[in-house]
């Protein structure tokens, strides 16, 4: 999801987030809608995050797969506290410190097998952000 | 040449000389110390064959140690591999006596209850480090439905939550979106349970009049007939009353830890099973069996007596 959500349109994205996010909730006994819309926020947020910073390098790829992490665990949280009615009272920080610091060290091994579909798929690569700080 | 002319002094010598071994024939060889004259001889010959033997055993001793050494390694290498098999075959031997043992457990279980269980195994544990629930190798073509109730040896586990073929996802009694109908076993006070957190339950809409100490026992209350009346959920820790309000709630340790669930039953048909009455004849799940019925708490509110 993080590949599609770096290197692909915003529709081929959301479409993506929603298989994997069915996926999940066959593992999880969180409710669908919850994972929806984490995995979208996720989705979307690498998508805004992408338009400001970027560059192509699977070092980027780690950060972007550790802050996404946080991003999940933390929209989870606040959905369920707008959403469900049984809200999140004892989140399991620690394990959120452990995924999001383990998860990266996963990403650089991943890389290359993306960019190679890339490839494949003879997709182009995306601009890499640039710009001048003026003062 | 003359016959005669010989030197007899020459003679005697060489008769002195030969007859002397003769009359050594003779003698008699006592036992003990040899003859002074013989003495010197025996030390030098004594002394130099205990060197010889000293010098050949040494040098067969290094020459065997040597030899020995290439089949000394041989030796060594194949014992170390069979020390290595054996510790595995030990090891899963071990293992295989502990299910055993957890086995004839259950089978004890099951033998001895009017419930209809199905027994399986847990394949998987929730994805997500917020929620408990785990996955088990029994689906509804093995006769599972939604809500089935899930129990082990000691207690409550859960209910399932959804079906595939062959597995189901069941949700833990402590996650916090499952509810399970419970009683206080010592005054019937009801209540619903539900998960808190990994280690915690708390049984909520408990009336602000029901009598509902720590250390009471928490049991299922049988309702739909989803788990037996009166199977063990857990232990009263804390009971939490707030100033006002119609309500009161108690938190609960539950007696059966998710993180050590290996087998659990699911109950196809509950029977009509109620541990109440095998806690009175002395008999039924561990937990039960060691409940006290503890007096009434000190309060204004009588005990509600039993149905």
């Amino acid at each position: 999801m993080f590949t599609l959500a770096l290197f692909r349109g915003t529709l081929a994205t959301i479409i993506l987030s929603h298989l994997v996010a069915l996926s999940i909730s066959s593992a999880t006994a969180m409710p669908l809608g919850l994972v929806m819309i984490a995995c979208l926020a996720v989705a979307l947020s690498i998508q805004v995050f992408k338009t400001r910073i970027f560059w192509m390098q699977s070092t980027y790829f780690m950060m972007v797969s550790g802050l996404s992490v946080f991003v999940f665990h933390i929209t989870h949280f606040a959905s369920s506290w707008a959403l469900s009615d049984t809200p999140l009272t004892t989140p399991a920080i620690g394990d959120w410190i452990i995924q999001a610091l383990l998860t990266p060290l996963v990403a650089p091994l991943l890389f290359p097998l993306f960019r190679w579909v890339d490839a494949l798929t003879q997709q182009d690569d995306p601009p890499e952000v640039t710009g001048t700080i003026t003062v | 040449m003359n016959f005669f002319a010989f030197d007899i002094r020459k003679l005697l010598i060489v008769i002195a000389v030969v007859a002397l071994p003769l009359l050594s024939i003779n003698m008699k060889r006592n036992p003990g110390e040899a003859p002074w004259y013989q003495r010197p001889f025996t030390w030098i010959v004594a002394a130099s064959q205990g060197a010889s033997s000293s010098f050949t055993s040494g040098v067969r001793g290094t020459t065997s140690m040597y030899l020995n050494l290439v089949g000394i390694r041989r030796d060594n290498l194949r014992l170390g591999r069979e020390n290595e098999e054996l510790r595995a075959q030990l090891g899963g031997l071990t293992e295989l006596k502990l299910e055993n043992e957890r086995l004839n457990k259950l089978l004890e279980f099951k033998q001895t209850t009017r419930m209809q269980l199905l027994a399986a195994k847990v394949i998987a544990r929730d994805l997500s480090p917020d929620h408990e629930s785990i996955r088990i190798n029994r689906g509804y073509r093995q006769g599972l439905r939604k809500l089935m109730g899930v129990i082990t040896v000691q207690g409550v586990v859960g209910y399932v939550l959804s079906t595939e073929m062959d597995s189901a996802q069941v949700v833990v009694i402590t996650d916090r979106s499952s509810a399970i109908d419970a009683l206080v076993q010592r005054t019937r006070a009801r209540g619903l349970m539900s998960g808190k957190d990994s280690s915690t339950i708390r049984l909520r809409y408990l009336e602000r009049a029901d009598d509902v100490a720590v250390g009471d026992s928490i049991v299922t209350s049988g309702l739909k007939g989803l788990f037996p009346k009166g199977f063990p959920i857990g232990t009263v820790t804390s009971v939490r009353k707030t100033d006002f309000g119609i309500s009161q709630e108690a938190f609960v340790e539950p007696v059966v830890r998710p993180s050590n669930l290996e087998e659990v039953f699911v109950v196809l048909d509950s029977g009509g099973e109620d541990y109440t009455e095998k806690l009175q004849t002395g008999f039924g799940p561990p937990l039960l069996s060691k409940i006290n019925t503890a007096p009434a708490a000190a309060s204004n509110v009588p005990a509600k007596s039993k149905p």
